[in-house]
């Protein structure tokens, strides 16, 4: 554990990635395999199962550091993460551990398998801080509460291993993708899936990069930042579906569904699973995953059927699914990532065509010959139920990770509303001392005499720090309440919010709910008395139905 | 008992911490006819008052940064002054050149008023002399129990080593630490035999204002002085933290940057100002340390200030102490901010 937590705090105390890279080679060139992998997951994976809550941690540690559990929590909200806090509180090591990463991740899994026991999971817990420093506690700690991001990025990771292993970062990208278990393989192993080891495995997916057309763009804008991307001959554009991006893999009459995270999905999704496994050739599809009656249904329909494992027949008939499929990575094993966009295409095309399938759709091109046509259409995206354009060029190779320079996604813009702050909370990790995550509110109605404030959508994204400073240090001088880390504010403050979809909730006191708020600006022209009614939100509702 | 009084020893309205008894203000923040001062940070020495009382430290250094002119009554540690039948004195807080706690005594009855102050001695020569008292005004800037800091030759070792190790890359070293009494604290605590030490202006000015006031400090450069020099090792630059990002900057690539602050303590607050190392290095007392001044006062009343009030006095009440929240003009959360930028 030494040596890991030493490499966390090499991480940590430098903002240059060519240090950290380095730090990681280091590391792996001295740490054992078993540790190479630990440590590779512990860095690239999406969080794991934590062992335990962390509100039971900070109880376990009250009771060694001799302080009010109030105390405690009220600390945690400050520093924004359990694992740091309970570092800095716990007592030095009376004791010295000697275990490994990997030999501590065993031990996690035997305190997991200790559930029913908690008095001794929080003896095995305390005699593990007896033996632990300031430095490797926090690790620790981290391991347990779960949520394992020290802010590395995938990237690095791959580039310092492709430097360690003396091979391609698209190799170790590829040893890294899709499912693996860190309990189960060795380092060994684990590269060993960087050479098609594992039928299973998915490509990284290839993102496209957001077109910026400004924030209140009006069509001359769009043209001008369309225009910069060369003759519109040399692009494929294509509707971006609202659904979630997935890999329909069939390698020796296997087949696989992933999704963007990484995540194995097939069991959620056995209609589209006999769909490919009714392929008669080798084959690997990016895709959109879209619920579909008629025609594209909204995204809350596509949300029954994930997460959800083995869907029963009447959930399939009720919420049908297609993969649409945008583009084709694989054909009888050969990589077609290197190949152009218009070549993969035409391949796309033929297999498509050959299986007229039901349930695996090809995603259309859209046909028009200026940009000026473009933002026409643009305007009717929800029409189509689309959320814009992906515009990619004829020439692009599938590459990994979000690039900038050959995709583009160009959205709609966001429905908005003027809206005022009227509570705030403090942030966590990076803006743990920081009130930086609000709730808004509008008016209840348009009547100056009776209407009220309603809190409507909590936004955090799309201010910059130096905004967020100044919201902070608004929050603290104009507080009116405080209950724990949230306070009521005196409502001054107007933002103006995006959004990208808006429905009815009974579940929500405004009576709506709204997907992915976010602040697109701040409106210090605007005084409280001019924001958004309620009135707007219905507005934006209706006119979504009608589509226009 | 004491007599009976109108208004307590001191009150805070809103102008500051007033004594009415005397008519004289502890640390305003609004204009009045005499202030006494307990230390020249700017969040306690502002501009505007008719008289100041405080030390010849502080007074040296408001001169250098508020004007020449200033009206001031300069005293030593210790000293008494009698103003309306009340006796002012200050006493070493250890928390910058000249800082000071002000003791306040009338028939009998003693409050102290703390300003900020810091436990034990530092490299700079600052230290904390615990005072008597019925009432004592303690700040609370770092009065969580997260706060706990190290010995400070600890801190100063990892500066050397940090230096040295960026000596070895080819990087300069930047340490941004607030002008008056951390950057001369950092001067005076690192060793001087690995390299040159280079101060932005606003350090530098300091730095000589005290040097000529007869303090022992050791020697820097100016960024100019340093431009024209030999420059055989690569140097640790210090600069105050509002000068981060500045076109100065350039003529020290490559560098690494830290900043030397309590606040360092958190990561978050390390990530958030994005620099590359954070020194846990305060001029305020850390959790223990506030403790341990209110045990070593005696007081049967405390009033808390500055930070983290609501907190800390909370803890306090529960562990028995008569305690409780002095509302200054700014609420808690402002001076969170202000130290976080300003002072620390
Ligand atoms: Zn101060
Ligand atoms: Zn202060």
């Amino acid at each position: 554990m030494k040596d890991f937590s030493a490499l966390v705090r090499k991480v940590d105390q430098t903002t240059k990635t060519s240090l950290r890279r380095e730090a990681l080679v280091q590391y792996f060139s001295a740490c054992s395999d078993s540790d190479k992998v630990w440590c590779i997951a512990l860095f690239t994976k999406n969080t794991r199962k934590r062992p335990m809550p962390s509100q039971r941690l900070r109880e376990i540690a009250s009771d060694i550091v001799n302080l009010p559990p109030w105390l405690i929590d009220e600390s945690k909200s400050i520093v924004g993460d359990t694992a740091e806090t309970l570092a800095l509180l716990l007592p030095e090591p009376t004791e010295r551990s000697y275990k490994t990463l990997s030999e501590w991740m065993v031990w996690l899994e035997s305190l997991k398998a200790l559930k029913e026991e908690p008095e001794r999971q929080e003896h095995a817990i305390k005699e593990a801080w007896r033996g632990l420093n300031a430095e490797e506690r926090f690790v620790f700690n981290k391991l347990i509460t779960g949520g394992f991001r020290l802010g590395i990025a995938t990237r690095t990771v791959i580039k310092a291993l492709a430097r360690y292993q003396e091979c391609e970062e698209s190799q170790i990208a590829l040893a890294l993708s899709g499912q693996w278990d860190p309990m189960q393989l060795t380092f060994e192993e684990l590269m060993a899936r960087g050479q098609g080891s594992d039928l299973s495995i998915p490509y990284p997916f290839y993102l496209a990069y957001p077109l910026h057309t400004g924030p209140k763009a009006n069509d001359e804008d769009q043209q001008k930042a369309l225009k910069d991307l060369g003759a519109i001959a040399d692009y494929q554009i294509e509707w971006k579906w609202d659904g979630i991006r997935g890999q329909l893999i069939h390698r020796k009459d296997k087949v696989f569904l992933w999704s963007r995270g990484s995540e194995l999905i097939s069991d959620s999704f056995p209609d589209l699973i006999s769909a490919g496994e009714s392929f008669n050739q080798d084959v690997v599809l990016d895709g959109e995953i879209v619920a579909y009656m008629d025609t594209i249904e909204p995204f809350e329909q596509l949300q029954r059927r994930l997460g959800r494992k083995q869907p029963s027949k009447n959930m399939m008939n009720k919420v049908p699914v297609r993969f649409i499929a945008y583009d084709i990575l694989e054909i009888n094993g050969q990589d077609l990532r290197k190949e152009p966009l218009k070549a993969r295409r035409n391949y796309l095309e033929q297999f498509i065509n050959q299986h007229q399938l039901e349930k695996v759709m090809i995603s259309d091109t859209i046909k028009v010959n200026t940009w000026s046509h473009l933002v026409g259409l643009h305007k009717q995206s929800r029409q189509y139920k689309a959320e814009g354009f992906m515009i990619k060029s004829i020439e692009s190779t599938y590459r990994e990770g979000r690039k900038r320079g050959d995709w583009w996604k160009w959205k709609v813009n966001p429905m908005t509303v003027d809206a005022v702050l009227l509570y705030a909370n403090r942030g966590s990790g990076r803006r743990a001392n920081l009130y930086s995550d609000y709730t808004f509110a509008v008016w209840s109605s348009d009547d100056k005499k009776t209407r009220t404030l309603l809190p409507f959508a909590k936004a955090y994204s799309g201010l910059t720090d130096k905004e967020i400073t100044e919201v902070d240090k608004f929050v603290k001088k104009n507080t009116k309440e405080r209950f724990g880390p949230v306070r009521s504010v005196i409502p001054k403050l107007v933002m103006e919010i995006g959004f990208e979809d808006i429905r009815k909730s009974t579940r929500h006191k405004s009576g709506f709910a709204v997907r992915f708020p976010r602040i697109m600006r701040w409106r210090k022209d605007k005084p409280l008395d001019e924001i958004d009614s309620m009135n707007r939100l219905q507005h934006l509702l209706d006119d979504k139905q009608d589509g226009g | 008992m004491h007599s009976i009084r109108r208004h307590p020893l001191l009150e805070f309205n809103s102008n500051g911490i007033y004594c009415a008894q005397a008519d004289v203000y502890i640390d305003p923040w609004r204009k009045v006819d005499r202030a006494l001062i307990t230390h020249a940070h700017a969040d306690h020495a502002r501009y505007g008052m008719k008289h100041y009382l405080t030390t010849s430290g502080s007074a040296l250094i408001m001169r250098e940064r508020i004007g020449q002119s200033l009206s001031i009554e300069t005293t030593k540690y210790g000293q008494k002054h009698t103003i309306g039948g009340v006796t002012f004195s200050f006493h070493p807080a250890g928390h910058v050149l000249g800082s000071a706690m002000i003791r306040v005594e009338h028939k009998g009855e003693v409050w102290v008023a703390s300003g900020d102050y810091k436990i034990g001695h530092d490299s700079f020569g600052n230290h904390f002399e615990p005072i008597p008292c019925h009432t004592f005004i303690t700040e609370s800037t770092f009065g969580l129990p997260v706060f706990r800091w190290k010995e400070e030759s600890e801190v100063f070792d990892e500066i050397n080593t940090w230096w040295k190790k960026n000596q070895s890359m080819g990087y300069t070293s930047i340490v941004y630490a607030y002008s008056l009494g951390k950057a001369q604290r950092v001067l005076q605590g690192i060793d001087p035999s690995i390299g040159p030490v280079v101060c932005h202006s606003a350090v530098q000015k300091l730095n000589q204002a005290i040097y000529s006031a007869g303090y022992s400090i050791h020697s820097s450069n100016s960024f100019t002085e340093w431009k024209e020099g030999p420059k055989d090792t690569l140097p640790l630059v210090i600069a105050p933290p509002a000068s981060a990002d500045g076109p100065w900057m350039k003529n020290h690539k490559p560098y690494v940057t830290a900043i030397a602050s309590g606040w360092m303590a958190l990561r978050g607050n390390r990530r958030r100002r994005n620099v590359d190392r954070g020194f846990v290095l305060s001029d305020h007392a850390d959790w223990n340390g506030l403790l341990f001044a209110i045990e070593q006062s005696q007081a049967n009343q405390v009033l808390v200030t500055h930070g983290y009030s609501q907190l800390f006095s909370q803890y306090l009440i529960e562990q028995g102490w008569y305690a409780h929240v002095a509302e200054t003009a700014f609420s808690d959360g402002f001076h969170e901010v202000e130290e976080n930028q300003v002072t620390e």
